[in-house]
């Protein structure tokens, strides 16, 4: 039997580091309302010369009730809008809708946002919904840049009780590997080219 | 033989018309012995395959195309119960709507095949789904950019979700949600790396929206 990898046991040891980060942070409620309203401070202008509040408008979902892409791509220039993106997520409560969001940071053409990188920590370490979690952190691992990778070992070492430090620092080491891609390019004119078949040998 | 991924039962959702095109999505890591007592980690997604893809396709897409822009889409004529024949696709469908297209991928360049295909089918109309677990003792995908070769062999996992199915209603795909996974071995510049890759088969694009999108022919 094969060893297991390096990438199957930190994707062990994320949910584990997730469960305990689940745990260990999970925010308290939010405290009630003062009773007393004459203590407040005034909120801005008075009712009648604000500017009405519309309410948001609908989703628009495809045949699967996945949420359509351009309801985060306002401008329709193809890539996602971060603002846009965000408040889409929150207003989706399905798992399906949610992981099909998730699997769209891809297409953000710098998804390496502060604020997008803590929408996808927040959802690894806390969904419900494992599908959900795992496609968070897919998105993490896949997409997210130096301030993504930064952000989730600060999240990791400061927000969890982290029990195997080596997993941890595993992780990291994981999220900093380049791309095969890149790597492709840094061994060219160093190597012989590979033979055009894939095929196992031994077949 | 060729490709048995994915099984549907019957025609699928959207009305009668039976769905073909699903979005394919691509993880791999992997670690290279690079030297004698070196190894380098390294990974690849798919917004990775696709910009190789596009380095091929340079001089007939449209210029400025991203592959953030663009979906891999695995193509699957008729949905025979054991589906056969698969071609993929390279389409952009975000952006100005100018620019996009579809074009088919060079076999040598993304390529699955397989070999012996199990189905398990459980049938659950209370609940109003139908699961379809299929084990693929032979399955074989493989990525070939331009020196970069990635490739899975002997992949054994996959589930086909059917959802929406009612009492007494003939089973319909509904979505698919299939995903191979296991260790492969992949080849950078003739290097040799062990890792996993992960395929999965996920969102379908509808008939008319990949029948919509223009042409592209290969000189």
């Amino acid at each position: 039997m094969k060893k297991p990898s390096a990438t199957a046991l930190i994707a062990i040891a994320l949910p584990v580091i997730a469960a305990v980060a689940w745990v260990t942070t999970r925010p308290a409620p939010d405290p009630p309302p003062a009773a007393d309203s004459r203590t407040r401070a005034p909120m801005g202008p008075p009712r009648a010369s604000r500017p009405p509040v519309l309410p948001p408008a609908p989703l628009l979902l495809d045949d699967d009730g996945l949420p359509e892409f351009s309801n985060y791509d306002p401008d329709d220039d193809g890539y996602p809008d971060v603002d846009a993106f965000i408040a889409v997520y929150r207003r989706v409560q399905t798992p399906e809708g949610r992981i099909d969001m998730l699997d769209n940071v891809r297409t953000f053409e710098t998804p390496d946002d502060p604020e997008l990188n803590n929408l996808l920590i927040d959802e690894a370490a806390r969904s419900d919904d494992a599908g959900v979690r795992e496609a968070a952190r897919d998105a993490m691992f896949a997409y997210g840049g130096p301030q993504a990778h930064a952000a989730l070992g600060q999240y990791l070492e400061t927000e969890t009780r982290v029990i195997d430090r080596s997993e941890l620092n595993k992780l990291l080491d994981e999220l900093s590997s380049p791309s095969l891609m890149s790597l492709r390019k840094g061994l060219k004119g160093n190597l012989s080219s590979p033979p055009k078949s894939n095929r196992n040998p031994s077949e | 033989m060729a490709m048995p991924l994915l099984a549907s039962s019957a025609t699928a959702a959207q009305g009668s018309q039976p769905r073909n095109y699903f979005r394919v999505q691509l993880k791999a890591n992997a670690e290279l012995q690079t030297s004698f007592d070196g190894i380098t980690k390294g990974k690849l997604t798919t917004n990775d395959v696709i910009n190789g893809l596009l380095d091929d396709l340079e001089l007939i897409v449209p210029s400025g195309t991203t592959a953030a822009q663009c979906d891999i889409i695995a193509c699957y004529a008729d949905n025979e119960d054991i589906l056969d024949q698969v071609t993929y696709y390279l389409v952009r469908t975000r952006g100005p709507k100018d620019g996009n297209f579809k074009v088919p991928i060079n076999p040598d360049r993304f390529d699955t095949d397989g070999g012996t295909t199990v189905f398990n089918r459980k049938f659950s109309f209370k609940s109003s789904s139908v699961k379809v677990a299929f084990q693929d003792a032979d399955t074989w995908v493989g990525i070939n950019l331009d020196g970069l070769t990635v490739g899975g062999y002997g992949l054994t996992k996959g589930n086909v979700a059917i959802k929406g199915v009612n009492k007494g209603e003939t089973p319909r795909l509904f979505n698919v949600n299939a995903s191979l996974k296991g260790y492969h071995s992949s080849m950078v510049d003739g290097v040799t790396a062990v890792g996993t890759l992960d395929v999965k088969f996920g969102k379908p694009l509808s008939n008319s929206a990949f029948d919509a999108l223009p042409d592209i022919l290969i000189p």
